[in-house]
């Protein structure tokens, strides 16, 4: 942890907010994009990453300077996001831009828009998009696993710190989520081939 | 897959993250098996596609509502537990040496009348309020409203009435962002003013949010009301609304739909001519193929026709009807709320407080200007307070 990082933190301790902007302001879009790939859509990610933030705002006087802060916040971040998860798929909101899950698989909601939506005008490439869909339908700790290994480029070591893991079973979920994702592409790759011939 | 090797090997391999050794071998053996060796090309063509997902940007605001949100969550972080208490007796000191000395001397010039009171309390609301203000102002001449499809946005206090132009088909929507102290009384009083204007509300939605986890005495309430106000009180209703709390943002849009409904208004118009031709020949008609032809034609004429009627229809109700939404958000924790005490007992306590606040600020203004007139007083009395002071610690030493 550098200099500047343990006095930013120890002032955020003291409780000043300015100091705490300075020091999330370099982890905050990762955050936002964890709880993105994590929860499929922007609304939810905006709402459980500013959640996780304040979280980490209000606990940041037990932080004991002994881990990495990198590591803490976002372990901070992918429990919250976890738990923002489980929480919705309790309260079974009806997200447009959710998939279904149903016995032949699952599949996009569709309804017409008009506009091109800024999410949109964001994503164009079809492939990131669907990959994007895939992702948020895995179980939650292989699709965390693949989020902070592939898409955050996260090492073992800080995953390991993170998901409060021993090195081993990262090592082995980051194996299995690929194995699972690498077999939902492939099987989304048949059903469009049967659907086009 | 017939190949038994361990396929966690593999993976850490393409991240670099196995032994020197476990490299090696993991090397040989791609090269060796084809199955793995296919099986590591899939994973690596899955890791770049995965790499080349784009990074999403923060959202529009995101860091502004981050920081509301800390604000409110101010009063329960724990480090404010850490203050320094030694400084703050300290401050606390001063003030009541200040205030006694103050009501004791009051030196003339400092005179305070109660009627300053109000005053200085109102100058002191609005510096504050003034400057959320500004900045939505400012954030929406940046968005560049009054684009050229999009008629006006209006600035309410300038020109209410601007809207009114005369046949002129404009559909009118504000919004409003509301941090309020208790949600429920907001929401019955946006209720009644939507009622009482010959409004209605289209969508209402209520929540909890949460800071740390269910516990209830820290819960929130948060909504947003979906208002659709009859034009003529629009600009009253969403007045009034915005002074039920604390405005943290607000607008107001508008699109001219007036050539696009004249369009359609005299594309009726020549329907109906021709929906009255077609009957004409209809009349006419010698045999039942143009009979039927002449039918076909009518059809698809009294088709459009209701089409467009439809349409009409819609945009007068979106005209007549204007859009308000409002987002409510309660920032005071209910804990305020102790049973036992009647309401008003709260009230006028919270107005005594506010009024003490003022006053002090009144007199730590006069207190400034004494303090300086009395610089010389105050060395010679410092000097007597070291002396304590350092006579007061021996003392603790020899306890």
């Amino acid at each position: 942890m550098d200099s500047h990082e343990k006095k930013l933190i120890i002032e955020s301790q003291k409780g000043d907010m300015e100091s705490f902007e300075k020091l999330i302001k370099e982890y905050q879009k990762g955050a936002y994009n964890i709880a993105y790939r994590m929860l499929g859509n922007t609304e939810d990610a905006k709402d459980a990453s500013q959640e996780a933030i304040i979280k980490i705002y209000r606990s940041i006087g037990g932080f004991r300077m002994k881990s990495s802060f990198k590591t803490w916040f976002f372990r901070v971040v992918t429990n919250t996001c976890l738990d923002y998860r489980r929480k919705r798929s309790r309260n079974k909101v009806l997200y447009l831009d959710k998939a279904i899950n149903s016995e032949e698989g699952s599949f996009q909601r569709e309804i017409e828009d008009p506009s091109d939506g800024p999410e949109e005008i964001i994503i164009k490439n079809e492939n990131t998009r669907t990959l994007h869909g895939y992702i948020s339908k895995m179980p939650e700790k292989y699709a965390m696993a693949i989020i902070l290994r592939d898409v955050r480029g996260f090492s073992y070591s800080e995953m390991g710190e993170i998901l409060e893991l021993p090195e081993g079973t990262v090592k082995s979920r980051i194996s299995r989520a690929r194995i699972m994702l690498k077999d939902i592409i492939a099987n989304n790759m048949e059903q469009n081939d049967i659907k086009t011939v | 897959m017939n190949c038994e090797y361990d396929k966690t090997k593999i993976s850490a391999y393409i991240d670099g993250e196995a032994s020197a050794e476990e490299m090696r071998e993991t090397e040989e053996h791609i090269k060796s098996c084809a199955e793995c060796r296919a099986f590591y090309e899939e994973l690596v063509d899955m890791k770049e596609m995965l790499f080349e997902m784009e990074e999403m940007d923060l959202p529009e605001g995101y860091e502004d509502e981050l920081h509301k949100r800390l604000s409110s969550s101010f009063g329960m972080n724990k480090a404010k537990k850490n203050y320094n208490w030694k400084r703050w007796t300290a401050v606390a000191a001063i003030f009541l040496v200040g205030f006694v000395s103050y009501n004791v001397w009051k030196p003339a010039g400092l005179m305070m009348k109660s009627a300053e009171d109000g005053m200085a309390g109102e100058s002191m609301e609005m510096s504050i309020a003034a400057e959320p203000r500004m900045t939505n102002r400012a954030i929406m001449e940046e968005q560049g409203y009054g684009d050229k499809s999009e008629a006006t946005a209006y600035e309410s206090e300038e020109s209410p009435d601007t809207f009114n132009v005369e046949g002129r088909k404009i559909i009118r929507n504000g919004y409003i962002n509301l941090e309020v102290d208790s949600f429920e009384a907001a929401h019955e009083e946006i209720v009644y003013l939507t009622e009482s204007s010959g409004g209605f509300i289209q969508n209402s939605s209520t929540g909890k949010r949460y800071y740390n986890g269910p516990e209830n005495e820290n819960t929130l309430l948060v909504g947003s009301l979906n208002l659709r106000i009859p034009e003529k009180s629009f600009m009253d209703v969403y007045n009034k609304i915005k002074e039920l709390g604390e405005v943290s943002d607000s607008s107001i849009g508008g699109s001219d739909i007036t050539f696009q409904y004249n369009d359609i208004s005299s594309q009726i118009d020549n329907l109906n001519v021709q929906e009255a031709r077609l009957r004409e020949i209809m009349e006419k008609a010698e045999n039942v193929e143009e009979l039927l032809q002449v039918e076909r034609e009518l059809n698809r004429v009294r088709t459009e026709i209701d089409r467009m009627t439809g349409m009409i229809k819609n945009w007068d109700n979106l005209v007549n009807y204007s859009t308000i939404n409002v987002q409510l958000t309660e920032i005071a924790p209910k804990s305020t709320e102790i049973e036992g005490f009647e309401g008003e007992f709260w009230e006028k306590a919270k107005r005594e407080f506010v009024k003490s606040i003022n006053r002090v600020i009144i007199i730590s203004q006069g207190l400034f200007v004494w303090l300086i007139a009395v610089l010389p007083f105050v060395f010679i009395i410092g000097a007597f307070a070291i002396v304590a002071v350092v006579i007061l610690k021996k003392r603790r030493k020899r306890k």
